[in-house]
């Protein structure tokens, strides 16, 4: 996975889905890309505890049947990032499409 | 068909494994718990005829942690063994150790911001102020080594009293668990924080005000040295022994209320 892009999924993610739990982020990152991205939990929760650290996200406990749950939401800090992190996201990709396959043009 | 959910038992038995695994804190744990949890469930409801051990042996394995090194379930269940046996450190491992230093990155960068507030408006008027008026002491003082010790010892009597009268009266989370949390330890160790940074601190304008005799420098500048040094030192001091308590209490209290008694 292209560095960085981890963080860029989850915080983008939370902006279109709202609060979201662990397992929920494995599944739905799953199911978007068709299993062709899988996020392991060792992967995902040291992920999640540097992006609430760097205050992108703000946390959640809740009582869900008879177990706690933690929900992570993404902050105002975290919506902006998101911007920065696609734009940058968009201009890899599209470098890479010129570097690769120069003779292809991105919509 | 009702789907198939883990029952009290087995949510204790998962707590379980995360306290033999080294992850000790509540609030690290619940996590954990909930996602081996989910996973279980999402197990059962492709797979309805496995046991919770059959499951837990799957989830585990995914976790890091070999269940073949044991000859039982029991043994693997409660035992923290495999994680030695295994080079790569397990997903309980890589998770604790995150969570440890997101409280800290996230605490210093809290500090920072508010550190920060002390030099914009409307803050930087109450910092010119006390500066000043330090600079005026020294100004007046007849002998600068007084006004340093004076201040030395300042930092270290208020500190002192901060940690052992006002802090425990005034900063603590009571709880209504016996839980260990991650964050309340981090809130505790701030008591002792202060003690240290107010050492460091005396002892740093002490050596400075000595700089007059052992670098020879200009008393206008030295005096004024002193004065922007020890109150910086003074807002370090104060954002970590009484704005950090404050924040990590407030959090607590958000994220847990359930735990708190008001």
């Amino acid at each position: 996975m292209y560095k960085g892009s981890l963080a860029t999924i989850i915080l983008k993610l939370l902006e279109e889905k709202g609060r979201m739990y662990g397992y929920q982020i494995t599944q739905e990152v799953k199911a978007i890309s068709a299993g062709e991205f899988v996020i392991t939990e060792g992967a995902l929760y040291p992920m999640l505890h540097k992006l609430e650290a760097d205050g992108m996200l703000t946390v959640e406990t809740e009582m869900i049947g008879n177990r706690m749950r933690k929900y992570y939401s993404i902050t105002h800090d975290g919506k902006k990032e998101v911007v920065d992190r696609m734009a940058e996201l968009e201009a890899f990709i599209r470098h890479m499409q010129t570097l690769l396959n120069p003779n292809i043009e991105l919509a | 068909m009702n789907e198939r959910k883990l029952t009290e038992e087995e949510i204790d038995q998962l707590f379980a494994i995360c306290e033999n695994h080294e992850v000790k804190y509540f609030d690290v744990q619940i996590e954990l718990v909930d996602h081996i949890a989910c996973i279980i469930e999402a197990k059962w409801s492709i797979e309805p005829q496995l046991s919770f051990d059959e499951a837990l042996f799957i989830v585990l394995k995914q976790f890091g942690v070999d269940p073949l090194f044991h000859a039982s379930y029991g043994s693997l269940l409660t035992s923290p063994f495999p994680k030695l046996i295994l080079n790569k450190p397990s997903v309980f491992e890589e998770i604790k150790k995150s969570k440890e230093k997101e409280l800290i990155q996230k605490y210093a960068r809290i500090q920072r911001k508010y550190i920060a507030e002390f030099f914009k408006l409307p803050k930087i008027i109450l910092t010119i102020s006390i500066v000043f008026i330090l600079f005026l002491v020294y100004k007046i003082a007849e002998d600068n080594q007084v006004v340093t010790l004076v201040l030395q010892g300042s930092f270290l009597v208020v500190s002192v009293a901060f940690s052992w009268l006002i802090f425990p009266k005034f900063f603590k989370i009571e709880l209504s668990t016996s839980h260990k949390f991650l964050l309340i330890e981090y809130f505790k160790s701030t008591r002792y924080s202060i003690l240290s940074i107010a050492v460091f601190s005396s002892n740093l304008i002490y050596l400075v005000g000595r700089l007059r005799s052992l670098a020879g420098l200009s008393l206008i500048g030295l005096e004024l040295l002193l004065a922007i040094l020890a109150t910086f030192l003074g807002i370090v001091v104060y954002v970590i022994g009484v704005y950090t308590p404050k924040r990590i209490k407030e959090d607590f209290e958000n994220k847990f209320p359930q735990f708190c008694i008001h």
